[in-house]
């Protein structure tokens, strides 16, 4: 089922993500604390989305094994540190082939950052500056992953806190070279689109007509928190919260130019899991404003895949 | 080096740096690679986000991984010590699940805890209860494994399971747990002097448990824990013991063949 990837052939290959419905219901991230409610209520929800690193134990595993009985799963690396100038951490790229193997899932997405440095990991995405040789940096990382893992991955827009002088490619020009010469998708996260306008005052229009709408494979929505400091204010993307307003009106503006499956991620001050499933209700309901989904989907419970 | 990993290095240095410095103080060369916003944030105060979450997250992880350590000295003073633990053994793993391996070790080198001497033990068995969860599965053995076995079993040689750990305290562990974690405000004390104790932690039908051994019960154990055979951590016990032993401790789940 797998194809094995390699350029230059690589996006014209046949991958398992081709076959994914742009029409597939919102889903959400499964999260420890939700996994007792999750099988008792199974919510019809189109998706879970794992982070990778914290299913790499054998009961980790287990849950994610027996959530995939009910529900499409999607891999969510967070600690590849695909944009870390040194080698990538081999045993545990090993680890997330592992992974992939025994899931199958349906997507499997790491970040435009980079969080390791010396062997040792700072556990948070850091920001990368668009620059060439960061590009060069991230696409030898995204083949040596795809490779590995023999299939196409995506790649997510990070929020950031900080830009670089020595920046000279817009965000959205950065991410259509990378999809375009690493042949990997990109998972679009609209919140951190909005967060960076906010801090950076980088325009998410912008983005959204400079990157090849057909590479896009998933978009994410978040919460965010904005902290006042002396002279400034900095929007925080802490996954802790609803979707704001703003995000939301940008992913409406987003559904324009693109049409792919939807995450509501929520990390931290996690509320009940009915709460994450009314966002992913109304994720559908822009979708199906925007004509990218069936009227009913959202609402009709998915078949076991096995 | 490029100058990517010359930035990289650089901004990783300053995630990691003593927080007690200025904010502002960050490295020319890195400074002057953010960029500036005029009446916004300082390029300090940018990098400070990420410094905060690097230590706080780390902290809060080995918060979660340590509970009853928590609960005994207070949060405040477990969160300087774990801010001071994330300083000098920051993660190799980027599974956040296996961090804090080196916990207990610290507390017990840490000289501001003299008079706590039996926090690393408690520690210990915080990260033996998590491994308990999580560690990963390997075949134990059980008794009709040993059923199966045959007439010489004196040769057998057996390892702890993965999830399993051995501990043992010259105080009263449990004890000092149940006080800890008590809901607070109960007028109960531990004894510091009572005695110590000696435990086989465990995964037991998925969950962590632990089974109280008494001094042959660790003897035992401890020989095969060492790849001592069968036979000869036998005699280190009564023989009409023998059979109580193996029963009830080396085919709880504890152990594996070598």
């Amino acid at each position: 089922m797998n194809m094995p990837l390699g350029a230059p052939d690589i996006r014209r290959a046949p991958t398992k993500i081709d076959q994914v419905s742009s029409t597939l219901p919102t889903g959400i991230g499964l999260r420890a604390a939700h996994h007792a409610a999750l099988f008792q209520e199974r919510p019809a929800v189109g998706f879970l989305e794992i982070h990778a690193e914290n299913y790499m134990t054998d009961l980790a595993l287990r849950i994610a094994l027996a959530a995939r009985e009910h529900w499409s799963i999607s891999v969510h690396g967070v600690g590849l540190s695909l944009g870390g100038a040194e080698p990538l951490d081999r045993d545990h790229l090993s680890r997330l082939a592992r992974l992939v193997a025994d899931i199958e899932p349906l997507l499997v997405s790491e970040h435009i950052a980079w969080c390791r440095q010396d062997g040792v990991y700072l556990n948070d995405l850091l920001p990368l500056p668009y620059t060439e040789e960061a590009l060069v940096v991230l696409i030898d990382h995204v083949d040596e992953v795809q490779e590995k893992l023999g299939r196409q991955i995506l790649m997510e827009n990070p929020s950031t806190y900080l830009a670089f002088q020595h920046t000279t490619l817009s965000e959205g020009e950065f991410l259509a070279e990378l999809a375009r010469r690493s042949g990997c998708g990109l998972l679009l996260d609209v919140n951190n689109l909005y967060v960076n306008q906010r801090n950076h005052g980088l325009d998410p229009l912008r983005t959204f007509t400079e990157i090849d709408a057909v590479t896009v494979k998933e978009i994410h929505l978040a919460g965010y928190h904005e902290v006042v400091r002396d002279q400034g204010r900095i929007l925080i993307d802490d996954h802790g919260s609803p979707v704001s307003d703003a995000v939301w009106s940008l992913y409406g503006t987003a559904l324009q130019h693109f049409a792919a499956p939807t995450l509501i991620e929520w990390d931290s001050c996690l509320p009940a899991l009915d709460v994450l499933v009314a966002e992913a209700r109304q994720a559908d309901l822009y979708r199906q404003d925007a004509d990218v989904m069936p009227a009913t989907s959202g609402m009709t419970a998915l078949e076991p895949r096995r | 080096m490029t100058g990517l990993a010359v930035l990289q290095r650089s901004f990783a240095a300053a995630l990691r740096a003593d927080p007690a410095g200025d904010y502002g103080m960050v490295e020319g060369g890195l400074a002057q690679a953010i960029a500036a916003t005029s009446g916004d944030l300082t390029a300090g105060q940018r990098l400070g986000i990420y410094r905060n979450h690097h230590r706080l997250s780390l902290a809060a992880a080995l918060a979660a991984h340590y509970p009853s350590v928590r609960a005994v000295i207070g949060d405040e003073a477990f969160d300087q010590l774990a801010l001071d633990f994330v300083a000098q053994f920051p993660p190799r793993d980027a599974r956040l699940a296996c961090y804090g391996a080196d916990f207990a070790a610290f507390l017990a080198a840490e000289t501001r805890l003299s008079d706590l001497r039996y926090l690393a033990d408690v520690a210990r068995l915080d990260w033996a209860l998590i491994q308990a969860q999580i560690a990963d599965d390997d075949r134990a053995v059980l008794a009709p494994d040993f059923a199966a076995f045959g007439e010489d079993l004196s040769a057998i040689r057996f390892r702890l399971h993965p999830a399993a750990t051995l501990i043992r305290s010259y105080y009263p562990l449990l004890a000092i747990r149940h006080l800890a974690l008590s809901a607070e405000g109960q007028a109960e004390t531990v004894d510091l002097d009572a005695g110590g104790c000696d435990l086989l932690v465990l995964r037991q039908e998925g969950s962590p448990a632990w089974l109280i051994l008494d001094e042959e019960a660790r003897t035992f154990l401890s020989a095969l824990e060492m790849g001592i055979p069968l036979g000869d951590a036998a005699t280190l016990v009564a023989t009409d013991r023998l059979p109580q032993l193996m029963a009830r401790y080396l085919l709880s789940g504890g152990f594996s063949l070598m």
